[in-house]
């Protein structure tokens, strides 16, 4: 009996002892900073020999399901053949994306590598706080916008390409021309007019996803052209974000919401929105069965890449709201931060400088051609839809450029996705918001978010 | 003289559980009740300032929040009455010995060793526009019943309803054999010599021992009900709109915008409820039941 209990006793202390243990990393913070430092060294010191020594060496890193392109893992994978270094990227999907970012970042348990769009990150994280200053690296004189990864005059990523282009409507030109529309519209009574010739011959003119970051690219892009010019757009924002004003303080922003709204009153927009995926619009689109998606440049190279078959392309739509004939363009881009905990920091920048030759650059744009951030990196142009750079330069050229709304005002953006564009979605399907209400309710989350983030002129 | 109680394991086997379960348990729970009073977010993830029931008068005053405890309600009891009389109409034909007895138990209690991400997948395909539902019924001359299913509020919410019955009603039903197994024949054939009718002995003999299993069924339902995730957030995602939020994908959507303090007394608020409705079930059953 007696032994019983001590067989007993003994049992307990080595499972709490073992819990106390498994609770090890907990007690790490305690460390002497000095001794942490040391530490540190010693960490990238190993890391430092084990690349000289031609060791495997493994990175960490995370990245959005969109994201994983196929460009990107051919990087990953020539690095690990000609280099022996891995890079284990966990593909996390979009909707848990940021959350899992920002927790990561913030208990100081993020791998290595973050990739995001930039300079979108920013709003979400303070990188001064988080990522690497990469200004020192040669590769650094040789990107072409230095502005995406720019924070109070440090640069803190490496970003594959300098934009994402533009937005616009992305269109079936077969189906176009199979319905004798060989002019696009110029003004919004000939859009409605192509959309009711479509609507005539059973094809669905405009198609819109379940997925609210479709239909949100008609506001984001309309509300800055709304405006009109960037110092327009800089200023609402400013207002907006300091309260200053309130969204119905301009009847722009309800007026591009309303204008979306007719589309569905007109009939114009498929009647299973509510529940039909964004893959499936793709295929209807690319079949002829649907005529145009709200996209952007990026987008349609997406798609062209998934249906190679398809005749597509894309064009600046005309709204009731801006006389001007602007372009919304996005300014922002792939790109990768480098986490301050990170034990590789040689290696990380070893592999930023190889990703910085065109021997591993090109890979990124061989199936998907782009703007190359990278000067000397070939971006597969030649294989680009002609009519991208042609817009592009087009309306560049001519300075009628502002860039997407959610660029101006995003410190907003974790907004976004849980309210503002799920209202989109819930306005036409109910009938119970016009853009005014759209933007009133809006405007009481812009209210509530301020307020819980102590943000200036809510306090 | 009295003899002292002799138990057969001594107390200190308890220690390795007890401290996992506060370590684990006990500990999160007392910091989240803490937290859910503080203005705790993303921006002060380590500086959290009291705020008292702030967060709670904020969540009372959002119709998203109150609508998302109304689904709940309804969901939990739903599902829970459902999934518990399926069950049991299941157990009572499936205990006796029917053809293919076997086969036809492994076929309804087959759903719930599936992915609830397969689930929500296959039955996205089934309801959608153009999904299998809605071909079938074309197919059958009944278009007048087509609809998209998931876009408005009523067919939404009784779609997560029926695929959450028909992924756990097997698995009750099978709770529900092994208590109808337990019951001894001898209480039945007494019965039976005493001229006692099918619906009496299923009145009188049936139910009442039948009521322990009950109690598990009933309990696990509703508080499985009551904390439902998964399968709003696969199928309808909280949508149409905000229309299918419940409980926990509201509370899921106040952490992803950083609202942490509110976010977690949403998880207080939910955790009370399923504690309270959870125990007075729990102890309304067991009072009912009966000693075999």
């Amino acid at each position: 009996m007696r032994n019983r209990k001590w067989i007993a006793l003994m049992l307990a202390g080595v499972m709490s002892l073992s819990l106390i243990a498994c609770g090890g990393n907990a007690a790490e913070p305690s460390v002497e900073p000095a001794q942490e430092e040391a530490g540190a060294e010693t960490e990238a010191d190993e890391s430092s020999a084990k690349e000289t020594s031609g060791e495997k060496v493994e990175l960490t890193g995370m990245v959005q399901q969109s994201r994983w392109y196929s460009g990107l893992q051919n990087m990953v994978d020539r690095l690990a053949e000609q280099e022996n270094i891995y890079i284990e990227f966990e593909v996390i999907p979009d909707d848990q994306y940021d959350n899992l970012m920002k927790m990561r970042l913030n208990s100081h348990e993020a791998p290595d590598l973050i990739v995001y769009q930039f300079a979108d990150l920013f709003a979400g994280v303070n990188p001064e706080e988080f990522f690497v200053p990469l200004d020192d690296e040669a590769w650094m004189s040789k990107v072409q916008a230095p502005e995406l990864t720019e924070y109070n005059g440090k640069h803190y990523g490496y970003c594959f390409e300098a934009s994402n282009g533009f937005q616009g409507l992305i269109y079936n030109k077969d189906v176009f021309e199979a319905n004798d529309i060989t002019e696009l519209p110029k003004t919004l009574d000939e859009f409605y007019a192509v959309c009711d010739k479509l609507k005539a011959a059973d094809i669905v003119p405009i198609a819109i996803p379940l997925d609210t970051w479709v239909p949100q690219i008609w506001m984001t892009s309309g509300m800055s052209r709304a405006l009109g010019t960037v110092d327009a757009c800089e200023d609402f924002a400013d207002k907006i974000l300091t309260n200053q004003a309130k969204f119905n303080d301009y009847p722009e922003m309800a007026a591009v919401v309303d204008e979306y709204l007719d589309l569905f009153e007109k009939g114009y927009v498929n009647e299973d929105f509510m529940t039909v995926s964004y893959d499936e619009i793709l295929g209807r689109l690319a079949s002829g069965e649907i005529a145009m998606i709200y996209g952007a440049t990026e987008i349609l190279t997406s798609i062209e890449e998934s249906y190679p078959e398809a005749n597509l392309t894309i064009f600046n739509p005309p709204v009731g709201y801006d006389d001007k004939d602007v372009l919304a363009y996005l300014p922002t881009a792939m790109g990768i931060a480098v986490n301050k905990d990170t034990e590789n920091l040689d290696t990380i920048k070893k592999v930023f400088d190889l990703w910085s030759t065109p021997e591993y650059g090109d890979l990124y744009f061989q199936s998907r051609p782009g703007f190359p951030n990278i000067e000397g990196v070939n971006g597969n142009e030649e294989a680009m839809n002609p009519d991208i750079p042609k817009i592009y330069n087009e309306y560049m050229s001519e300075g009628r450029v502002v860039a997407q709304m959610n660029q101006y005002i995003d410190m907003l953006q974790p907004l976004f996705g849980n309210t503002l564009w799920v209202y989109f979605l819930e306005a036409p399907s109910k009938g119970n918001m016009d853009g005014a209400a759209v933007m009133e309710r809006f405007q009481e989350d812009v209210d509530k978010f301020m307020k819980e983030k102590g943000a200036e002129g809510w306090n | 003289m009295k003899r002292k109680k002799k138990s057969i394991y001594p107390l200190y086997a308890l220690i390795p559980a007890l401290v996992i379960y506060t370590i684990f348990s006990v500990v999160p729970i007392a910091i989240s009740l803490l937290l859910s009073f503080t203005d705790w977010n993303m921006n002060r993830l380590f500086t959290p300032v009291f705020t008292g029931l702030a967060n709670y008068a904020e969540l009372l005053q959002d119709p998203v929040f109150l609508r998302s405890i109304g689904n709940t309600f309804l969901f939990a009891f739903a599902t829970t009455i459902l999934k518990t009389g399926i069950g049991f109409i299941l157990a009572l034909a499936l205990v006796k010995k029917v053809a293919a007895r076997g086969i036809l138990r492994t076929i309804y209690y087959a759903p719930c060793v599936i992915s609830i991400t397969v689930v929500g997948v296959l039955f996205k395909s089934i309801l959608a526009n153009r999904g299998l539902l809605n071909n079938v019924l074309s197919g059958i001359g009944l278009e007048g019943l087509t609809r998209d299913w998931l876009g408005s509020y009523g067919t939404a919410i009784g779609s997560v309803i029926f695929v959450e019955v028909w992924m756990w009603a097997g698995f009750n039903m099978f709770i529900f054999i092994s208590g109808l197994q337990a019951i001894s024949a001898d209480y039945y054939e007494s019965a039976t010599l005493d001229g006692a009718s099918a619906y009496d002995k299923f009145r009188h003999i049936t139910l009442p021992l039948i009521v322990p299993s009950m109690t598990v069924v009933v309990t696990l339902s509703i508080a499985g009900g009551l904390k439902v995730f998964d399968i709003i957030y696969v199928i309808t995602n909280g949508g149409p709109g905000f229309d299918t939020q419940v409980l926990a994908t509201y509370t899921y959507q106040s952490f992803s915008l950083g609202f942490l303090g509110e976010s977690t007394a949403g998880s207080v608020i939910l955790a009370v409820i399923v504690v309270i409705i959870s125990f007075a079930m729990n102890r309304y059953f067991t009072k009912r039941e009966v000693e075999m």
